[in-house]
């Protein structure tokens, strides 16, 4: 079979989603239709009768989809509805819970080249993303299903009164618009359950094929719903057990009416089994059985009420009623997004640190930018792969399997490095038949080296703080002399082997591509693009205004001064204390520190070499390790923030700082001179004990004059906007990822 | 079919000898042994000279299934028979898929991406 059909020959395609009450998932469902790749397709969303904001949802949407409303909480009608709406040649179905792999349209679509199919199914993956929900399904004229091995072919099965035919799932199902027309869509005694097996049968029956392609995959959660919690435990059984009387009935007389009243003796002994056993184990209360035993007595009455009407009316066909002028087809005409991989071992809220960090609101703005998003992060606990959000995340785990390999090619260390990095190279080979244009992954750990010789797609690597120039702070590295050798050794002669060939990187200052140049001896030049980092507006992420912090400044409180940082050296919390040491007893002026809890030997140390002792000083005040919500209060209460670092290859603290109006007194180190604007955004200082004598001058003279606070607070915003938000970030990073993928011939959204 | 010789032989036994080669031709046109008795009585008026005879043959040819509804009934049982061989013919491939014999199948397709040059999505779910 051919990989795809040429676009110029790709049949159009109608999309159906049909959504009752799923707002929270209804949004990544459209948003995954949206990034499909295929040349000639359009959305029908059917929506109701929903009570939730799902109106809201698609309201995002006007003039992208179709939007239909629904009034029954009928999932035939509502199919119908879509199928009436709908003007592709194909219409595919797919649930509001569920997102489709990018080529998902294109898998199913070479499978209509042959005049004869009616319909194709793809495979389906659970929630997990890494697991199957259902493959190969084939179900008896009774509906009851078998589950045979991929390797049946099921194209033996297709032929007008067979006993047993393939029943494709509905969230992955595709039929012709020619054979359900002659079949009548659906039909509407299916309101939940069988709805799409019985439309397979029939067009079986009416001559038509139904097959199977494997590889046009839905990712399927589960969610609850009004039949189902999400645990698939039932709420009610009466609309399934109505679907599956009528269906036993109604199809099942071809095999006898003896083995009709079987199937639905089996059927029902069956559901009360169940109903007892979930009762007996604790899994559903008294209460709950009584009334799904309830739903069955009832359900049947229905369904057999409705199979005899059929009978008599002698009904082959389903209920859909054509629309005779349908609006027009609704092409989505968006390009192919690019499509780029971010690798972070660790990711928010798990873990805050720069990495991670700048990952995540990495990746939140480049997909606001309308670019497709894949993170690759390290799993916990089990693998796993969600579409959340706008953003793929897959959470994987080292493979040491494949780990040898790469240690002795790229000659890092195996456990924690070439592990990971096998786990990662195993993501991104699956995330190839996605489509990915470009994987992004961070020099530290060298997540994904071996893409750098990877000819299928363009890779980028982020400068961080490397090994070489982290050694000098981690004593611990040279006194312990086996791991300096066969650890941090190695991965700094890896990392000096990926600085000399990455053919694109990313450095968030000069300061760090100088440092790095400058230590390994590695000429960056042209490869290198400076985007500074980015960091979310913490006045609107608190609620509050510009004007506010103000406000509360002119009211003339002691100035807080703010340490956010760990209790390193390389951090420079020494100098930190050092200033609040001279200025402690003067009443304006108090002094918070974050980010780390001091152990008694370093309080100890602090009341020893500062005079300060935190249990008793209440211009001094430790908080320890903090969460992010409370950091960003602390920015915002703050009026200074101190930064000292020795070195820093950016310096985050100081534009989070500036986000929350805060000015930075800080060293005239690493990357922290190019963030910080002398007068603008905080003061410089050349050296430590000029930042000690400095630091503590300006915190003296900003304590008695507020207008000057102000205007600082006012222009470190300011500055903050124009150049560190997360959006300007994104869109400069979007801009560098283009650029590369232009130079190799690439055309993008 | 019939065999004509036993046709004749019968027919002269019913003192209703058949001309030349009519044997033949009645054999075919019944097709079926149990179709004779009736025609000999009804038709020919066979037994004619044993009355007693006539009337427990004529009431035992009443009793005789006829061809026509056995045919209908063969059919029918027939179909259905192997309707139901067909079915446990189907679900026998597709138990069988289900039972391993083709697990090599299987595997192969799910190795397929270490062998195949582009391997397809389904390649990487796990199927345990």
């Amino acid at each position: 079979m051919i990989r795809f059909l040429p676009d110029a020959q790709s049949p159009p395609i109608s999309v159906v989603i049909n959504t009752l009450n799923r707002a929270e998932l209804l949004d990544d469902a459209i948003t995954g239709v949206m990034q499909l790749d295929y040349p000639n397709y359009e959305l029908v969303v059917v929506n109701g009768p929903s009570t939730d904001h799902s109106e809201e949802v698609l309201a995002r949407w006007q003039g992208q989809i179709k939007h239909l409303r629904c009034d029954v909480p009928n999932l035939s009608v509502s199919r119908n509805f879509g199928i009436e709406g709908a003007v592709g040649e194909i219409v595919a179905f797919l649930d509001d819970d569920a997102v489709p792999h990018p080529h998902w349209l294109r898998y199913l679509a070479r499978n209509f080249a042959d005049p004869s199919i009616g319909g194709v199914g793809g495979f389906t993956v659970d929630n997990t993303g890494v697991r199957w929900q259902v493959r190969k399904t084939v179900c008896d004229r009774f509906g009851n299903a078998n589950f045979p091995a991929d390797c049946f072919d099921e194209r033996v099965l297709n032929w007008p009164g067979t006993p047993l035919y393939p029943s494709l799932l509905g969230t992955n199902s595709s039929f012709r618009m020619a054979a359900l027309r002659e079949i009548g869509g659906f039909d509407h005694t299916f309101a939940y359950l069988l709805d799409e097996t019985d439309v397979c049968l029939r067009m079986v029956d009416a001559g038509w094929n139904v097959v199977y392609e494997p590889a046009a995959l839905i990712f399927h959660q589960f969610a609850a719903s009004h039949i189902r919690s999400s645990t698939r435990k039932a709420k009610t059984l009466y609309p399934s057990v109505v679907s599956k009387t009528y269906f036993i009935n109604h199809h099942g007389r071809t095999e006898g009416y003896g083995k009709v009243a079987q199937a639905l003796q089996d059927y029902r002994s069956e559901l009360l089994r169940a109903n007892a056993w979930l009762e007996e184990h604790g899994e559903i209360s008294p209460h709950h059985r009584q009334a799904l035993d309830s739903d069955v007595e009832a359900g049947t009455e229905a369904g057999m009420e409705a199979s005899s009407r059929a009978l008599l009316e002698r009904k082959t066909r389903g209920d859909m009623v054509p629309e005779p002028a349908p609006a027009p087809f609704l092409a989505h005409e968006t390009p192919r997004p690019l499509r780029v991989v971010l690798v972070s071992q660790g990711l928010p809220p798990d873990n805050e640190a720069g990495i991670a960090r700048w990952t995540m609101l990495l990746a939140e703005g480049l997909r606001d930018s309308g670019i497709a998003v894949h993170v690759i992060t390290r799993t916990r606990d089990l693998p796993s792969r969600r579409f959340r959000d706008g953003i793929w995340y897959h959470k994987v785990a080292a493979a040491g399997e494949d780990a040898d390999a790469l240690a002795a090619a790229y000659r890092v260390p195996r456990s924690g490095v070439a592990d990971w990095m096998a786990g990662v190279m195993r993501e991104i080979a699956f995330l190839k038949t996605f489509g990915i244009d470009l994987v992004s992954f961070p020099v530290w750990d060298l997540e994904a080296l071996p893409v750098l010789d990877d000819p299928e797609v363009a890779s980028v690597l982020s400068l961080h703080t490397t090994y070489k120039l982290a050694r000098p702070f981690k004593p611990e590295w040279n006194s312990r002399i086996i791991y300096g050798r066969s650890f941090v050794e190695p991965m700094i002669e890896a990392e000096r082997a990926a600085l000399a060939r990455a053919p694109h990187i990313l450095a968030n200052s000069r300061a760090v591509i100088d440092q790095i140049e400058s230590e390994y001896g590695v000429t960056l030049g042209e490869r290198a693009r400076i985007v500074p980092h980015g960091t979310p507006d913490i006045l609107a992420r608190l609620g509050v205004t510009l004007a506010d912090k103000l406000a509360r400044q002119r009211k003339g409180d002691a100035l807080h001064v703010l340490f956010a940082g760990r209790f390193e050296p390389r951090k420079g919390y020494d100098l930190a204390l050092r200033v609040a040491a001279q200025l402690r007893s003067d009443g304006r002026l108090c002094f918070d520190f974050a980010g780390a809890t001091p152990d008694a030997a370093l309080l100890d140390r602090i009341k020893a070499e500062h005079g300060i002792d935190p249990a008793h000083d209440p211009a001094v005040r430790f908080h320890g390790e903090v969460d992010r919500a409370a950091l960003e209060r602390l920015y915002y209460d703050a009026d200074v923030v101190l930064m000292p670092s020795r070195f820093e290859s950016f310096g985050l603290v100081a534009i989070e700082a500036m986000s929350a109006a805060t000015p930075v007194l800080a060293l005239a180190q690493g990357g922290l001179s190019e963030v910080v604007e002398e007068g603008v955004s905080g003061f410089l200082f050349a050296d430590e004990n000029a930042f000690v004598k400095g630091a503590t001058q300006r915190l003296g003279a900003l304590a008695g004059d507020r207008a000057l606070l102000g205007r600082l607070a006012q222009s470190s915003h300011a500055a903050f906007a124009a150049r560190f938000s997360d959006a300007v970030m994104a869109h400069d990073v979007a801009d560098f990822y283009r650029s590369i993928l232009a130079a190799s011939g690439g055309d993008y959204d | 079919m019939i065999d004509p010789e036993w046709v004749a032989h019968a027919a002269m036994l019913a003192e209703t000898p058949l001309a030349g080669g009519e044997a033949g031709g009645l054999a075919q046109e019944l097709g079926d042994e149990r179709e004779l008795l009736p025609w000999l009585l009804v038709t020919r008026g066979g037994f004619a000279d044993w009355p007693e005879t006539r009337a427990a043959l004529a009431e035992a040819g009443k009793a005789v299934i006829r061809p026509r509804a056995l045919l209908q009934a063969a059919r029918s049982g027939a179909a259905q028979e192997q309707r139901e061989a067909c079915r446990e013919a189907l679900m026998r491939a597709i138990t069988k898929s289900d039972q391993g014999e083709c697990s090599a199948v299987d595997d192969m397709i799910r190795v397929r991406q270490h062998v195949s040059r582009r391997p397809q999505p389904n390649d990487f779910i796990s199927a345990s």
